[in-house]
């Protein structure tokens, strides 16, 4: 879903599933219907639906996450090949 | 729409996980106002997310002996099937915080979480109440009753006149990343129970 192209030019963007965004309303709300407009809108009168979004910055912490374990594991089985080491250490320092 | 009116799949018996009866010694409570639900987006009957609003938690009532129940039943109505949902459960305590709790449960309305012992089956967790929520109907102590010791007998059921559209729901949270399993809800749940307000 994330790697759809009409979801990631948005910059606020759902979860999967139909959201609830207030107690007991109708869950009606999903990425496709929800534009960063209206996101915005509702993120400033109910501050609690930002676990609903997937965070930007946090998806590429875990995608390099999970490349420096990658990273990490490859390093117990094979030598280090120096184009991984280079790229890890990079990512490293920015998470 | 079709997915309410046609049915689409039918029933092998099984012997690889036969059904079992009761549920868990523990219910999972929470204010309806403390935590919206996320839904699978083609099917109402599976809550795919709990969020709480602000520091809303939910609240754990365990019990022993097999002692609680589920019930939900289907009442027919001109305008479709609506479903009536019961909670038994009992707290083995006597305190001033016990009566606020349920004092608190007589007049707001809850939502509740059961985890059958029948759990080789994706609605293992269900969630009672999610549209109407929950209200405690009966909350019976008698001092020298011995089959709770003294403690409370309660019921949460709908309240008047609401019913629930759908039978409960099965909750069903994946981890961060991969597939929801029993695991992964268990410690979706468990992980708003220890929220601090």
């Amino acid at each position: 879903m994330t790697n759809d192209p009409m979801t990631t030019k948005k910059k606020y963007i759902l979860k999967p599933g139909n959201h609830q965004f207030a107690p007991g309303a109708p869950a009606v709300h999903h990425n496709n219907n929800l534009s960063d407009e209206e996101a915005e809108w509702y993120l400033e009168r109910y501050p609690h639906i930002t676990q609903l979004f997937i965070q930007q910055q946090g998806k590429e912490e875990i995608i390099q996450t999970q490349e420096t374990q990658q990273k990490d594991t490859s390093d117990l089985l094979t030598p280090p090949s120096g184009g991984w080491g280079v790229t890890s250490v990079g990512m490293e320092g920015e998470v | 729409m079709s997915i309410y009116t046609k049915i689409n799949n039918g029933f092998s018996l099984g012997t690889d996980a036969p059904v079992t009866a009761g549920i868990e010694d523990v219910v999972y409570i929470f204010n309806q106002d403390d935590v919206t639900l996320t839904f699978d987006t083609t099917n109402p009957l599976i809550v795919t997310g709990l969020t709480s609003v602000g520091s809303g938690k939910i609240y754990k009532f365990e019990g022993t002996s097999n002692s609680f129940n589920t019930t939900s039943k289907l009442a027919k109505t001109s305008v479709g099937p609506r479903y009536t949902e019961e909670i038994d459960f009992n707290v083995a305590g006597l305190s001033v915080d016990i009566k606020t709790q349920l004092q608190a449960m007589g007049y707001g309305r809850v939502c509740a979480i059961a985890v059958n012992n029948y759990n080789s089956s994706d609605s293992a967790i269900e969630l009672f109440g999610a549209v109407n929520g929950l209200m405690l109907t009966d909350a019976e102590r008698s001092a020298a009753d011995d089959t709770v010791d003294g403690g409370y007998k309660l019921k949460l059921t709908n309240p008047d006149k609401l019913r629930e559209p759908y039978p409960p729901r099965a909750v069903s949270i994946a981890p961060t990343s991969g597939t929801a399993t029993y695991a992964s809800t268990i410690a979706a749940i468990e992980a708003l129970v220890a929220v601090t307000s």
